[in-house]
């Protein structure tokens, strides 16, 4: 009983109203069941909890009444109508309700006339005209109701048909009326329990809205002692709560504390447990009203704990109002603009619900009295808290974090966007140019301080990231760890290099809308850049259980190209595939379209696919196939829009076709501007130091890079090397054409000679000249090594030019002797 | 091989002189250009790798104001090692004088790849190797 009591409450305004009358008829039950009364009583049993079979049972006493010959056929026949007539309303079903009432009344007023069922039937039709908006009609049906009751003496009934007249009031926003009647019901009935709630607590709803805060606290006070007697914590947690913020209201921030503590005390178990996160909102504001913000972000962290912002209930809308500007001011913008967007995602639900009639009894609900009349306090203030939430909007300007907020400002443009042309509908042209003025002044604002936040998070970023990086770099080139931890290493600077790689993507973006992508065009192999690409890319596929396939035709071996930003393009590409791949295969393709004058790069795969109507968006910046994708594949959505901007940079264009779930091919086109090969060259022995492609070995990283620094200027290009296996792959894939060998690198000891010896050996052989640096006081024997085959050996310490000088002198002596030899072979 | 590093973030500070531990060289820090500045005049420096963005004097005002000082510190090279990336920060290292940039996250291999490039530009073919 408690708990149908309960739920009767929640519903006692509007159509809900109807019910008490239908709650507390089970008295009147005669001590002989029959079929119909049976099916009578069961009707009401279930219209609260399932109207359907309200609906069922109601028919089913219908056709029984309808097979009675007595005298009390029409007054049943009235009665099952009667319900059948209400459970419609529980199901919205109003047309068909309004019909069954009005037939029912017709049977009434003839059989029973001025009978509590003709009452009764009055305010059920009369909640139809209030639920289809026409005031009037129910505003006379509930008159002549009260008038009925008022004559056959049942005060309770009179009561509840007042309540339904002040409903009508305060949905009008006149509160003085509403007022008016609420205080009358009170006086004639407030006896059970249940109805003193409902009748203390629409009273202090009223007061509070008069704000007449001490009038409302006392009735809430009076509420509260009735939700005790119906021993619901669950009625008492919620009135509790309203107290307490009428408390607020009043500024008595102590009591209001110590109200919600008595709520919240309330809530550590049973049924009032689920209001318990409201609590925690009720002492956000009290905390926040203290001017303790602190405090007020940890009670909302509280009171949203755990919760989905996609999904709080409508409830919470003031606490989400509240969430953005307590964090807000904080500074902590990114849940600022959380709690901003659950509140309007809430307000629009609270335009919703007073457009969806169904939903009036949902909106009715959560504020027990007549929710319906801050809805359409609500729409009627929604333009300044339009103009409000914008103003907010563009104070959001530094930002916390970067997916996140960047992603949410967008989706507020969009937003805002949205809010625009509402508005437009609803106001006069002249009017919505002007909102759109500050609108698109916000939107600046927004995109500006996007770009702001762009760059100046990348430096935020990007110094946490040097300590991950440089660190993990360090653990790593160091060699002084384990195995494992070794591996925990290299972990982390994966993963920080993924993060590098992700800001670096943002800063291009934002690069690329205000039109600063930097392009360099240089003589570029195709052939060097796919290979790369495809050895890399190959081993991640490969993990992944996929194949992947290499199809290269034949192509320019030299282009004008910006080598780094195409392998940029192919690895964006070749990552996508990857990802949104599954099973099967990914292919890179690259064919020379000579008639057409381009080069086509493709890259296939078999996976889940890019419906027709997404295709042109994908491109768009952030942007990835529905939410749902992003779920399961991760990322930013940034990679193909930055190859689109790269290809066109590049003078090119990118292609795509695909079907869902047969795959996608991206196809990259780019102009050939064919350059003079130097591929060819390569195939014979450089003439001078400048044409040769140097290798160093040097173990020690710092003398590396200061010989590698010594050396760049003179020679064609450069390449570094810690030990004599990379020097030996370099030769065979022939990438350079003389080496620098620091003796001690390739042999720390006496007992590791072989191996300098094997690899002098081996570069000789590749006809690759050798400069050997030896140090005498190193620990290798002098005399030994000096019988290793080799070009040149200079004894350490040597000065930078003189190695200059002895590189050259090579290529001279070279040259000198080649000269001289095909002098010979003319004598 | 001696390295002053000027840089108010300890953390930077602490990437980088493992960093060059592990290349074998040796770091001085200085937590602001103000040290920076007094560092370069009363120790022997062979590379200064300087912050942009610091509290008090910015990195590039110290570069200015080292180029306005007697050999050699007017001549030392400077490495700027920023996190700065907006489009017109080389142009502004050019502007004062600094030898070369490299940007944070700092790589080991960048590093040095630009010390060893700095050395040998400024230093030319005096470099002994050994």
């Amino acid at each position: 009983m408690r708990v149908f009591l309960a739920s009767m409450l929640l519903f006692c305004g509007l159509a809900a109203a109807v019910t008490p009358v239908i709650a507390q008829e089970p008295a009147q039950q005669t001590p002989s069941v029959s079929a119909f009364d049976e099916a009578i009583e069961a009707a009401k049993t279930e219209m609260m909890a399932d109207p359907e079979k309200a609906l069922a049972h109601s028919e089913r006493a219908l056709k029984l009444a309808e097979q009675q010959s007595d005298q009390s056929k029409d007054q049943n026949r009235a009665t099952a109508l009667w319900l059948k007539a209400e459970a419609l309303i529980f199901l919205n079903r109003l047309d068909d309700a309004s019909g069954i009432a009005t037939e029912a009344l017709g049977i009434v007023e003839a059989a029973a006339p001025s009978t509590k069922l003709h009452g009764d039937l009055l305010r059920s039709r009369g909640a139809v005209s209030a639920m289809s908006g026409d005031v009037q009609s129910a505003m006379s049906d509930y008159q002549a109701a009260f008038e009925i009751f008022r004559e056959a003496g049942i005060t309770r009934s009179q009561a509840i048909a007042l309540q339904d007249l002040g409903q009508i009031y305060w949905e009008a926003g006149d509160y003085e009326r509403t007022l008016n009647y609420y205080e009358q019901a009170v006086e004639l009935y407030n006896d059970d329990p249940g109805f003193a709630l409902s009748n203390h607590n629409n009273l202090g709803e009223t007061y509070k809205m008069l704000e007449r805060f001490a009038d409302a606290e006392r009735e809430y006070g009076l509420a509260i002692e009735a939700a005790r007697e119906l021993e619901s914590p669950m009625l008492e947690t919620r009135i509790l709560s309203n107290l307490a913020l009428v408390q607020v209201e009043q500024s008595e921030l102590a009591k209001a504390s110590a109200t919600a503590d008595r709520a919240l005390a309330l809530t550590r178990n049973g049924e009032a447990a689920d209001w318990r996160n409201f609590v925690y909102g009720v002492q956000a504001r009290i905390a926040y009203e203290r001017g303790n913000r602190a405090r007020a972000a940890q009670f909302l962290d509280q009171a949203f704990a755990g919760a989905d912002f996609e999904t709080t209930d409508l409830v919470y809308r003031e606490f989400h109002e509240l969430g953005a500007q307590v964090f807000d001011e904080l500074g902590q913008q990114q849940k600022a603009l959380a709690h901003l967007r659950a509140f309007q995602r809430l307000d629009s639900q609270a335009r919703d619900l007073v457009a969806d009639a169904s939903s009036q009894l949902l909106a009715a609900e959560f504020d027990f009295a007549n929710q319906n009349l801050r809805i359409s306090q609500l729409k009627q203030g929604q333009l300044e808290r339009d103009i409000q939430i914008e103003r907010e909007r563009s104070e959001f300007r530094t930002m916390a974090f970067v997916g996140v907020a960047v992603a949410l400002m967008i989706v507020l443009a969009l937003t805002l966007g949205a809010l625009i042309s509402i508005r437009r509908s609803r106001n006069e042209v002249r009017e919505a140019n002007d909102e759109l003025t500050v609108v698109n002044a916000d939107l600046e604002h927004a995109l500006k301080a996007k770009t702001d936040f762009l760059a100046m998070t990348s430096h935020e970023i990007r110094t946490p990231l040097n300590g991950i990086l440089g660190t993990a770099q360090v653990l790593v080139a160091s060699q002084s760890i384990d195995e494992d931890n070794l591996k925990r290493a290299k972990l982390i600077q994966s993963a920080g290099q993924t993060m590098k790689a992700l800001v670096d993507d943002l800063l291009d973006v934002a690069k690329m809308e205000s039109g600063e992508v930097s392009v360099e065009l240089a003589p570029t192999s195709l052939n060097a850049i796919l290979r790369e690409a495809g050895s890399l890319w190959g081993d991640k596929l490969a993990e992944k259980g996929l194949d992947f396939f290499e199809d290269v035709g034949e192509l320019p071996a030299t282009v004008e190209t910006d080598g780094g930003r195409l392998r940029q393009i192919i690895f964006n590409l070749l990552s996508n595939a990857v990802k949104f791949t599954r099973e099967g295969s990914v292919t890179l393709r690259a064919f020379h379209k000579v008639e057409a004058g381009q080069i086509a790069i493709e890259i296939a795969d078999t996976g889940i696919g890019i419906p027709e109507d997404e295709q042109k968006q994908i491109f768009e910046a952030f942007h990835q196939v529905d939410n749902a994708t992003t779920r399961e594949f991760s990322g930013t959505g940034l990679g193909l829009s930055i190859c689109r901007n790269l290809a066109n940079a590049l003078g090119g264009t990118i292609e795509l076709s695909s079907a869902p779930g047969e795959g996608s091919i991206f196809r990259v086109l780019l102009p050939v501007i064919e350059v003079q090969s130097h591929v060819h060259e390569s195939l014979k022995t450089p003439e001078a130091l400048s044409d040769c492609r140097l290798g160093l070995i040097e173990a020690n990283p710092m003398k590396q890079a200061i010989l590698a620094g010594l050396v760049e200027p003179h020679a064609k290009s450069v390449s570094s090397m810690q030990n004599a296996d990379q020097c030996i792959s370099m030769i065979d894939n022939n990438q350079i054409d003389h080496v620098v060998v620091d003796a001690g690198s390739v042999a720390s000891t006496q007992d590791d000679l072989p191996a300098l010896r094997d690899l002098l050996a081996h570069a000789q052989q590749a006809k690759i000249s050798t400069t050997l640096l030896l140090s005498p006081t190193g620990g290798l024997a002098l005399d030994v090594v000096s019988q290793f085959q080799h070009s040149q050996l200079l004894l350490k310490p040597v000065a930078g030019d003189a190695l200059i000088a002895a590189l050259q002198e090579h290529y001279s002596t070279e040259k000198n002797m080649s000269g001289s030899n095909s002098l010979a072979s003319a004598a | 091989m001696r390295v002053l590093y000027v840089e108010d973030n300890a953390m930077n500070r602490q990437v980088v002189k493992d960093m060059l531990d592990v290349a074998g060289a040796s770091m001085v820090e200085a937590t602001d250009a103000e040290a920076g500045l007094r560092a370069v005049q009363e120790q022997d420096f062979d590379v200064v790798l300087m912050d942009v963005r610091m509290p008090g004097m910015d990195g590039l005002t110290a570069v200015r104001e080292m180029r306005k000082m007697q050999a050699p510190v007017c001549d030392l090279p400077v490495i700027v090692v920023t996190a700065d990336t907006s489009p017109d920060l080389r142009e502004r290292c050019d502007a004062a004088q600094a030898n070369d940039v490299i940007m944070k996250p700092v790589a080991l291999e960048e590093l040095l790849a630009s010390m060893g490039r700095v050395l040998a530009n400024t230093k030319g073919t005096d470099i002994v190797l050994d």
